[in-house]
């Protein structure tokens, strides 16, 4: 029998934004669904459609308006993964300061520093104040930090597109063999299905604060779609350098 | 979540101010002594000098009086714009946001010792002290930390809904100071600012600690009651006020 991870009931959020015409903005309407325990989940929708805000309530750091969450477990959120690091603070010290912020203890993070710090392959930099590094490198820590994290739900905002490509597909692989080596559940978001379409079984859709469930195949189309604009851009725009 | 966690974030969050405030300083953590000495030497020299107080070792009386206000004042300077200075921290995990204002207190609380160690052997050499009096001391600390906790809980959640509250607490602190009998006592205060005094619970502390190293020898009950009145008041409502708006911060920032 499966148990409930995540369970959202009738939520909405409401935000007062004063340049708004009657000063209100529902960010999420009505939003139901419940997660089990060791799903795969993606969530799919454009920039402003709400991601982060239901992100932030499944993680507890921001109430709904309306509605209940449950959640079993600890869930971590791992979003805008350099914002924790202090540009003053070591490597070393930037690692303990954001493995707590991601649920770990000191004991834990110990254990794992050598692990953390092979991950973000930076060397001797880990002693270097952040300011120093590249921002290559500070993306490839943050993420060394984040997903050393023990965690029940772990959701994944947005984290693929930083990162030369050798270290994205190393991001891929670690997200894949936190899935199956331990039994959590992920939440995996973005704006593009075709980089989180191998993470997830189950995608729900979300636009304009509305979330529906879709189907895995009929998210082909939306990757061959978005693939032929894309090409065909960058076609224009490579044919006008080279005349 | 595990205490023990907590436990190690809070230190963690200490360890990590205190190495940033001294970072790439030649004198390091010899400043949190210097900046205490500069102070009472600048103010005792005009107040001495100029205005020819009649306080017995008035440098070492300024310096008592010295001690607990800068914790107030700087803690109450620094926490009151950390919840939207730390907007990141609190948009990316859901820890428990006392942390932030707690993580600055106990940083001031150090400086706070470490002047107090270099303070009390000259009080030692220079006044009788008497040991039922001294209880007094730990007790006044106890009231400072209070107050100071409860008063930058409820400056630093109104700051988040109001961002002029970290004006008006910058602005005000200056005024406050010579408000609070630091370069005086309450019995030299003039009649017109007394009443003053009983509505600034700041006055009752330095008045109590004073009292308790056997600096002044006498103290107001009264003084101390109302002043005592007020710091549970503040502190009651401090809590109150983070408690109840701490789930919307993240919605304000």
């Amino acid at each position: 029998m499966s148990q409930i991870a995540v369970k959202l009931d009738k939520i909405g959020k409401e935000f007062h934004i004063s340049h708004v015409e009657n000063g209100s903005f529902w960010a999420l309407k009505n939003v139901s669904l419940k997660i089990n325990k060791g799903e795969r989940v993606g969530l799919i929708g454009p920039n402003g459609a709400g991601k982060t805000t239901l992100l932030q309530i499944i993680a507890g750091i921001t109430q709904p308006t309306t509605g209940v969450v449950t959640t079993s477990g600890r869930v971590v959120a791992l979003m805008d993964l350099e914002a924790g690091f202090h540009p003053d603070l070591t490597g070393e010290e930037n690692v303990y300061l954001n493995g707590m912020l991601v649920g770990m203890n000191e004991s834990e993070i110990k254990q794992k520093f050598k692990q953390i710090v092979e991950f973000a392959d930076i060397g001797q930099f880990i002693k270097a104040p952040f300011y120093t590094y590249s921002s290559g490198m500070k993306f490839r820590l943050a993420f060394a930090v984040a997903i050393a994290s023990e965690c029940d739900v772990m959701i994944l905002d947005e984290i693929f597109l930083a990162g030369d490509f050798e270290f994205q597909i190393k991001t891929l692989k670690a997200i894949k063999n936190l899935q199956k080596k331990r039994e959590i559940t992920t939440i995996i978001c973005s704006h593009a299905p075709a980089f989180i379409w191998n993470l997830a079984d189950s995608f729900w859709g979300i636009d304009g604060g509305i979330v529906v469930q879709k189907k895995k195949s009929s998210l082909l189309e939306d990757i061959d779609q978005k693939h032929d604009v894309w090409t065909k851009a960058f076609k224009i725009d490579y044919e006008s350098t080279t005349k | 979540m595990p205490s023990r966690y907590h436990r190690d974030f809070l230190l963690t969050l200490v360890q990590k101010e205190l190495s940033l405030r001294y970072r790439y300083t030649w004198l390091g953590f010899l400043w949190a002594v210097i900046n205490p000495v500069l102070q009472m030497l600048s103010l005792g020299m005009v107040f001495k000098l100029f205005t020819r107080v009649d306080i017995d070792h008035y440098f070492l009386f300024l310096f008592i009086g010295l001690i607990p206000w800068n914790f107030f004042s700087q803690s109450l300077h620094q926490v009151t714009p950390i919840i939207i200075a730390k907007r990141h921290l609190l948009t990316k995990s859901n820890f428990p946001k006392e942390f932030l204002p707690l993580s600055l207190i106990l940083v001031n609380l150090l400086h706070f010792f470490v002047a107090m160690v270099i303070a009390l052997p000259l009080v030692t050499v220079n006044y009788e002290l008497s040991w039922s009096k001294l209880l007094f001391v730990p007790l006044s600390l106890l009231w400072l930390v209070g107050l100071t906790g409860g008063l930058s809980l409820l400056t630093s959640a109104a700051t988040v809904y109001f961002r002029d509250i970290n004006f008006v607490v910058k602005n005000f602190l200056p005024l406050w100071f010579y408000m609070t009998p630091i370069l005086y006592t309450q019995d030299i205060t003039p009649a017109l600012l007394q009443p003053l005094l009983y509505l600034n619970p700041m006055a009752g502390v330095i008045e109590l600690m004073r009292f308790g190293l056997s600096i002044t020898s006498t103290i107001s009950l009264d003084l101390v009651g109302s002043n005592l009145l007020i710091s549970c008041l503040i502190c009651i409502l401090g809590w109150y006020v983070f408690q109840k708006s701490k789930p919307y911060f993240v919605d304000k920032l």
